[in-house]
């Protein structure tokens, strides 16, 4: 269960979990922990099963990434998977990457060896789009999504946003643009909330379709120990 | 009136449609699943020669085999065999954005018995289907 891999994430939760198959936006600003938390959940799941997962980061590399994780206190497991694009993206130069075709490929690559792969995650979204070169990528976002539902994945799409209340706009008004938004089946959003000196970090889940959950934000720390989540912020 | 233009022009369509060939099988295609199934055995046997990149294994590949691969699949492929050792991966010199990678020294008897494993599995079935000849 993804909801008992992280210390209080169930608490988010009034039943169910995250839904097995499905696509979660996971947005919020810089520094608000999205990717530690993405990997130390399904690092944590992924420890408790004898499945395997897909990270592919497109933010940092693998050896970075990892670096970063351990500072958190999780550890490296074998059956978690990082593909860190940087190696083709520097090789093929000026080469068009049709980057959609090239994470189908990696998917379907890890799949093959791995009978039990369940988990991907991409690290990030906005990387992913400045990448690639197609002019219709966001419309082609559908058939990323579809594909990735089609492969039976739970799959965690990391998004940077400019601040909540960008998201906020870009939700309500301008959804042509950010496809993204209503094709996932969840939103869990992480960010900052500052009251004075006061400085908080929080994670909430905005919309997880079949399941029902509660809408508080909750603080969330990370430390040596790992990530956990603790009661509301308010 | 008949419109004769209209009618030329559907003749002409109809030609056409009687000029399409029927579909050509691939003929490198048997060579595009061998390469595609075996994919590790084949950039094994290839790292062994030299030590390339994952782009330059692609452009290898293509001029040998004349089949294209995705980089999805050959860097996925070079990363797991390198969290396997069997590979490792090293800067060129001179050029740090350029990995180049060969086989280790824990992975030189994996490779050697996984060459020769593919070699004599395919030697096998060739040699069957020439018996039938």
């Amino acid at each position: 269960m993804f909801k008992n891999s992280i210390t209080g994430l169930d608490g988010l939760f009034k039943d169910g979990d995250i839904p097995k198959g499905s696509v979660i936006l996971v947005t919020g600003i810089e520094g608000a922990l999205k990717s530690s938390f993405i990997f130390s959940m399904i690092s944590n799941y992924i420890a408790g099963t004898s499945e395997h997962g897909l990270y592919a980061s497109l933010e940092e590399t693998k050896e970075s990434h990892l670096r970063n994780m351990e500072s958190l206190g999780v550890k490296r497991l074998d059956r978690l998977h990082i593909f860190d694009y940087k190696d083709m993206r520097f090789e093929s130069k000026n080469e068009e990457l049709d980057i959609i075709e090239v994470t189908e490929d990696m998917i379907d690559f890890y799949r093959e060896k791995y009978d039990d792969l369940t988990v991907f995650a991409l690290d990030s979204l906005n990387a992913f789009y400045s990448v690639s070169t197609g002019v219709n990528l966001r419309k082609n976002m559908y058939n990323f999504f579809a594909m990735l539902r089609d492969k039976d994945l739970t799959s965690f799409l990391i998004m940077e946003t400019c601040s909540p209340e960008k998201y906020v706009i870009a939700h309500s008004a301008d959804n042509v643009e950010h496809p993204e938004y209503f094709l996932a089946d969840g939103i869990i959003e992480l960010g900052v909330i500052e009251a004075k000196e006061n400085v908080k970090r929080y994670i909430q889940i905005r919309k997880m379709r079949t399941v029902n959950h509660y809408m508080e934000k909750h603080q969330i720390m990370a430390g040596k120990g790992g990530i956990s989540i603790l009661g509301s912020v308010y | 009136m008949r419109d004769w233009n209209s009618e030329d022009k559907i003749i002409e369509n109809a030609q056409a449609v009687l000029e399409i060939e029927p579909p050509k099988l691939n003929p490198n295609r048997f060579k595009e699943n061998i390469v595609k199934s075996h994919l590790e055995v084949i950039v094994l046997s290839m790292l062994v020669e030299m030590p390339i990149s994952g782009y330059d294994l692609i452009k290898e590949i293509l001029a040998r085999y004349n089949v294209f691969l995705s980089q999805g699949t050959v860097y996925s492929l070079l990363y797991c065999l390198k969290d396997e050792g069997i590979i490792r991966a090293e800067f060129t010199r001179g050029d740090m954005r350029t990995k180049r990678y060969s086989i280790t020294q824990e992975g030189k008897q994996i490779v050697e018995k996984r060459i020769d494993e593919f070699i004599d599995a395919g030697e096998s079935i060739l040699n069957s289907i020439k018996k039938r000849k």
